[in-house]
């Protein structure tokens, strides 16, 4: 008896020190391509599964895309961080996930192919393009969201901002630093698509504020209600 | 990493893939009711000149990249008010001078004095054209 206790502790050392060894490898050497950014990072939002509930998701879209400025703030999606029913994009859009706009869960959003991402290539704008990389990665880690951008007509919009660890240059595989002093902001339109996602519509660098570096100049000014705050 | 995104990192890439020369040309913005131009393909970061305007100026020198006009359809209300022959090339009668819409967007007061001079150097794109059939509400 006093054997076999013997060997099954020896076993459960034996288990640790290699899963602390594969760990540490993990930390010290995480596997490299321009891409990693996007993945989980083992955020909060981003570690449970639960299935879309949403009635809303099931419709059939109608001519148009976008749902009426009411539908704006829908049930939640989900009652956990991750959507794992992740809804088709619209015909025409191209989707990825991002923080929702109380910063508690996952959330899905969409953009135009011929929206102003498809002007951009038309237009050959390889500076717009390449800021695109960095919309996905500050609508999942942004430093705050606001609510009713202060302009005419932009009620119920929405803007992430943050500052992403790096942005790229000439090609996604260069990444030089951020332009000191500056944040992203991405825009999202009032209106939900009737697939459910939130619809991005633009993106810009703007000057950050002098007292706080992750939060665009004059947040205060320009936009309504603050929704969430990383710190 | 999901597939929505691989799908929308390719979408990137294959336009960064296209080596063809940069085309300044306007872009109507209907969800936001915005009208963008970008001049130049360089990195710029936007500065609010006042409600309606704002210029997009270089990362590097502060030179202007380019603005972005909002509240477009207003203006356009405004300038079928005042009579649409006014404001039309007339080799062109769809087409409006870009400038029309920056001096209508120039109305207003600059937020900030000290913005004033980038309203001189705006006009530099009065020659660009704007076709106001891609204006039109869909």
């Amino acid at each position: 008896m006093a054997r076999f206790f013997r060997f099954d502790a020896r076993r459960a050392l034996s288990t640790l020190f290699f899963a602390l060894v594969a760990t540490a490898c993990r930390i010290i050497c995480p596997p490299f391509d321009a891409e990693r950014r996007f993945r989980p990072c083992g955020r909060a939002l981003l570690t449970t599964n639960a299935p879309i509930s949403d009635g809303l998701l099931d419709e059939k879209p109608p001519s148009s895309f976008l749902l009426p400025p009411s539908s704006f703030f829908l049930p939640n999606l989900s009652d956990g961080p991750l959507m794992t029913n992740i809804p088709a994009p619209p015909p025409g859009f191209l989707a990825f996930t991002g923080k929702s706009s109380d910063g508690s869960r996952q959330e899905q959003f969409v953009i135009a192919k011929d929206g102003i991402l498809g002007h951009f290539r038309d237009a050959r704008n390889k500076t717009k393009q390449m800021e695109g990389f960095l919309v996905p990665e500050v609508l999942r880690h942004p430093s705050a969201i606001w609510i009713d951008l202060l302009s005419a007509g932009k009620r119920d919009w929405m803007v992430y901002a943050g500052v992403p660890r790096g942005k790229f240059l000439q090609d996604p595989t260069i990444e030089i630093p951020c332009p000191p002093g500056q944040v992203f902001a991405v825009y999202i339109g009032g209106r939900r698509a009737t697939s459910g996602h939130l619809v991005v519509d633009s993106w810009e660098w703007l000057e950050a504020d002098p007292q706080r570096s992750d939060f665009p100049i004059d947040h205060a000014s320009r936009y309504g209600r603050r929704l969430w705050t990383q710190h | 990493m999901d597939s929505a995104l691989t799908e929308f990192l390719g979408f990137l890439k294959e336009g960064l893939a296209d080596t063809g020369p940069f085309t300044a040309k306007p872009y109507y913005d209907a969800p936001g009711d915005t009208l963008f131009y970008f001049a130049r393909d360089e990195q710029s970061y936007a500065k609010r000149l006042n409600p309606l305007l704002t210029v997009f100026l270089a990362t590097e020198d502060d030179s202007l990249v380019g603005f972005k006009i909002k509240g477009v359809q207003r203006i356009l209300r405004r300038m079928e008010r005042m009579g649409m022959e006014r404001f039309v090339l007339d080799h062109q009668k769809e087409n409006v001078h870009l400038t029309i819409f920056l001096e209508f967007a120039l109305v207003a007061p600059p937020d900030d004095p000290a913005t004033a001079s980038f309203e001189g150097s705006i006009g530099q794109f009065a020659d660009v054209v704007v076709d106001t059939r891609e204006l039109q509400v869909t």
